[in-house]
């Protein structure tokens, strides 16, 4: 739907992580080397599931069901193997500092190194579940699913590329608090509400579904972001320790 | 749908249909196009009949066929309320029907009295063709396509959705794609657009032959009987010009009289030559027939061997499909020689005489003297030429036309009868040889000329049908066409109107008419069959300059054989070509009535013509969603900046 409308939708879906690229990440190249990183590490997750469940698509609507599981499965057990080699990166570059005097990583360090993780993961998706799907947006025509005649495909797909962005963005926050501090309750909570978030696109399935569908999603990342901000408000307390082990002292941290 | 490839394809629909295009002539234009240099775009909206139709805003509007010419009728009206009407309508499409509408009272898109100007008598207001709408020589500044049967349902369905929202946003849009060259370049005019080089002359080739093969460097200098017949015809919209009783009939008659003269022995025994002629854009001002004139006076090469003190006669076979009651009429100038004339007709009633014991018992009768004189017919260029020009036109009516499809894309198979075009052939071919024989010859000798009606039966399948259409057994034996349904709109002028045209500019029709004439008057046709592979193989040229190339097709070598068959360029005598400048309208020569009245019609170029439809959304909707996006993004920025200001606050304060 010309010019203006693709914009419009590549802004609702990407607009958030830009700003949050261009008022986080930007200055720190650690960190955009994170976001990249991480990014390829979805996409393998996305390539395995691809690989795992090509050979059943296209099926039946039931299909579905499986399918998101097996790939959430696959998804979270690559964070988890992220988080392990994120713990090795930390270690080494822990050591790094020690060695050039410099101060080890703190605190609002780790989050933000979260959070280019989680960015990552999001911009990964929203290229490959929005973006692509974008481009015939660019045209003169628009599209309506059957199921769905309220919205343009290109809406709902834009607004739930918006929701899973957020949503792994902070996701990724608090997994590695939660893996960091072995709390239990919060080391399931990302699994659960990412496979809960993907379930619940299913219903966009049913006619007029979009309805429902869109704002669930948006409101699964809302509900991340806030126990993400939770965390991070607990974390930066006055009750939860050494200062220096929170941030940086001297604005020139060249990490 | 499986990938973004596919999700594109259903969005957008791609119609089939046949577009009104941009003619010019001398004073102007007429024709359909895009207002502009943009696409045409607005959601289609179906009306029952032309009244109905009331616009609240720019529509494509979808119409039956039965409602074209009202509608435009409307539009003509220069009150203020239906010009304003015109600014609303972005773009017409007309449903494809089987002529369900009212079949008795006929349609056709020419005038009441067609090429009138050209007429070589004073009463310009006879009404020849009383179904006449005029519609041809309408201007239109909104693109109009006339859609395959398909692309109806569908658009049916897709104006009904519109119906269904209230034309509420997202609708169903038509984007026509009818930009004109001559419209980018600001040309609107003939003269202009040709020096601007943004359009091209009408025209093609005639083909013209002799029976028997004539020796044209030493001519005989007999007196020659012309037999004439037209290839070429109209419609509003060009690609759907079929032509088949007007004037296709009577060269069908023509052909087939032509094979069966072809079998006849001792024709060069007889007092004068045949000659056909098979001329094209008769439609458009009698192109054909007046450069064929001029080609005459100027004594070019694409006419040697003839000359016009030696034409002595000439009988033109007009539309002769629908002569029912198998009477056919004769047409003449009251100015025309009475001699020479009177032979004429009475060679065509002895015709019908020898051939009363036939299945048709066909009758020749004069037209009537209350006729302002002959029907619009190629014989008027002759006439203006020489008011006593030994003329007739035979045509299956009298006083009007019988084609109630004149000029209109219902003049299809449906419209003529085989029989009674073969009827028509065995007159003309026995008429021709007493011509010929100076009106000496005997019953017998007319009763051995046998007119092969499968041999009609076939043209009419090659010319008019969608299966075999060109790629027909006839057909391929002769030549490779370069589409299998094509239409007899006559077209541009391709190519330079040089000595040897090249058959990649020559239309399939007239490639087929060349072929086909010089095939059958073959010298010594009859010895040459018997030992077939006496000929040279050839593709396109012969060694011997004596010699043409006949039958070269994609799939066999053409033989070279000794045939007087010719091509003749049509293009108005108006025109003159240059190898520097192109096209140019040259000055009009004193006397020259038929150049005065000549509009000169050029064609525009263009680059794609096309028809898709799509849903599409409001504009206002596009820029909500803009709005939504850099507000989306704006938010986020701002609340990025607020949280990191909270939390450094957090941390200093901890």
């Amino acid at each position: 739907m010309t010019g203006a409308g693709g914009i419009g939708y590549a802004l609702i879906a990407l607009g958030p992580a830009f700003s949050l690229f261009v008022t986080v990440i930007a200055s720190k190249p650690f960190l955009i080397l994170t976001v990249l990183g991480s990014a390829m590490m979805w996409l393998v997750s996305l390539i395995a599931s691809g690989l795992l469940w090509r050979a059943f698509l296209p099926g039946a609507v039931w299909v579905f069901l499986p399918l998101l599981i097996t790939v959430v499965a696959i998804q979270e057990a690559v964070r988890i193997y992220y988080w392990h080699l994120y713990l090795k990166i930390e270690d080494f570059l822990n050591k790094l500092a020690t060695k050039v005097s410099k101060q080890q990583l703190v605190a609002t360090d780790k989050i933000q190194i979260a959070i280019a993780s989680g960015l990552g993961h999001g911009i990964a998706h929203s290229v490959f579940f929005c973006l692509s799907l974008l481009t015939p947006a660019f045209g003169p025509a628009t599209y309506y699913v059957d199921s769905c005649v309220h919205m343009p495909l290109f809406l709902v797909a834009a607004f739930t590329a918006l929701g899973f962005l957020l949503l792994h963005t902070f996701s990724m926050v608090i997994a590695f608090n939660a893996l960091a501090g072995d709390k239990r309750s919060h080391q399931l909570f990302v699994p659960v509400m990412h496979l809960c978030a993907a379930l619940l696109t299913l219903v966009n399935l049913l006619p007029g579904g979009c309805i429902a569908g869109v704002p669930l999603t948006l409101m699964c990342a809302v509900v991340t972001m806030a126990v993400a901000g939770k965390i991070v408000w607990d974390k930066t307390g006055s009750g939860s320790g050494d200062l220096n082990s929170l941030h940086r002292v001297h604005s020139a941290s060249r990490l | 749908m499986r990938s973004v490839p596919d999700l594109e394809n259903a969005m957008y629909q791609s119609l089939q249909g046949y577009p009104c295009v941009r003619l010019l002539n001398v004073t102007g234009e007429l024709g359909c196009a895009n207002p502009g240099r943009t696409k045409a775009i607005a959601p289609i909206q179906r009306f029952q009949d032309a009244n109905s139709v009331q616009l609240s805003a720019p529509r494509t509007v979808l119409l039956p066929s039965s409602a074209l010419v009202g509608f435009l009728k409307r539009l003509e009206e220069a009150d203020g309320s239906s010009s304003s009407l015109e600014q609303q309508v972005a773009g017409l499409l007309i449903e494809y029907d089987n002529l369900s509408f009212p079949e008795v009272a006929g349609f056709s898109a020419d005038s009441i009295f067609p090429q009138a100007e050209f007429a070589p008598y004073d009463t310009k207001s006879y009404q020849w063709n009383p179904t006449g709408s005029g519609i041809m020589y309408r201007r239109l500044n909104f693109p109009v396509f006339l859609l395959h049967k398909n692309s109806t349902d569908d658009v049916q369905a897709l104006a009904a959705k519109n119906e269904r929202v209230g034309f509420k946003y997202p609708l169903n849009v038509a984007e026509f794609n009818a930009v004109m060259r001559t419209t980018k370049a600001g040309t609107h005019t003939t003269e202009s657009c040709l020096r601007e080089n943004s359009c091209l002359p009408l025209g093609g080739y005639s083909v013209w032959s002799a029976l028997p093969a004539m020796n044209v460097s030493s001519p005989t200098g007999k007196p020659i009987v012309l037999a004439i017949a037209s290839m070429d015809s109209s419609s509003f919209f060009h690609d759907v010009a079929p032509g088949a009783d007007s004037p296709l009939s009577g060269m069908l008659a023509l052909l087939a009289a032509v094979d069966a003269l072809a079998e006849m022995g001792g024709l060069e025994t007889l007092k004068k030559q045949l000659v056909f002629l098979v001329l094209t854009g008769e439609s458009f001002g009698y192109l054909g027939s007046r450069q064929f004139l001029a080609q005459l006076k100027s004594d070019s090469n694409f006419v040697m061997g003839l000359n016009a003190t030696s034409i002595y006669q000439v009988l033109e076979v007009g539309s002769v499909g629908q002569a029912y009651d198998s009477t056919f009429y004769v047409h003449k100038q009251a100015s025309a020689a009475t001699t020479p004339t009177l032979q004429i007709l009475n060679a065509l009633k002895a015709a019908a005489v020898s051939l009363k014991d036939s299945t048709s018992k066909p009758q020749v009768k004069p037209a009537s003297p209350s006729n302002p004189g002959i029907p619009p017919s190629s014989l008027m260029s002759f006439v203006h030429k020489d008011p006593t020009t030994a003329g007739v036109v035979l045509e299956e009516f009298d006083t009007i036309f019988k084609n109630k499809f004149y000029h209109s894309q219902y003049d299809d198979a449906s419209n003529i009868n085989v029989e009674v075009i073969a009827s028509a052939a065995s007159l003309v071919a026995r008429a021709l040889y007493m011509l010929a024989s100076d009106n000496t010859a005997d019953t017998t000798i007319l009763k051995s000329i046998q007119v092969n009606v499968s041999l009609v039966e076939a043209m009419v399948g090659c010319l008019f049908h969608q299966e075999p259409g060109m790629t027909c057994e006839l057909v391929k034996s002769l030549m490779t066409p370069s589409q299998s349904f094509t239409t007899h709109y006559v077209g541009v002028f391709q190519g330079e109107p040089s000595a040897i045209p090249d058959p990649y500019y020559i239309e399939d029709t007239s490639r087929f008419v060349w072929n086909f004439l010089a095939d059958r008057t073959e010298l010594n046709r009859k010895e040459w069959k018997k030992f077939p592979a006496q000929n040279e193989e050839c593709t396109d040229a012969c060694k011997n300059p004596e010699e043409v190339c006949v039958a070269s097709t994609a799939d066999h070598k053409g033989r070279c054989i000794v045939s007087t068959t010719r091509y003749v360029p049509a293009f108005s005598p108006r025109l003159g070509y240059d190898e520097s400048s192109g096209w140019q309208l040259l000055p009009l020569e004193t006397g020259d009535t038929m150049g005065a009245a000549d509009p000169v019609y050029t064609e525009s170029f263009w680059s794609t013509i096309g028809l898709q439809v799509y849903l599409q959304e409001s504009s206002w909707f596009d820029e909500m969603v803009l709005f939504l996006g850099v507000s989306i993004t704006a938010f986020s920025f701002f609340a990025i900046i607020c949280t990191k200001a909270v939390f450094q606050k957090r941390l200093k304060r901890a």
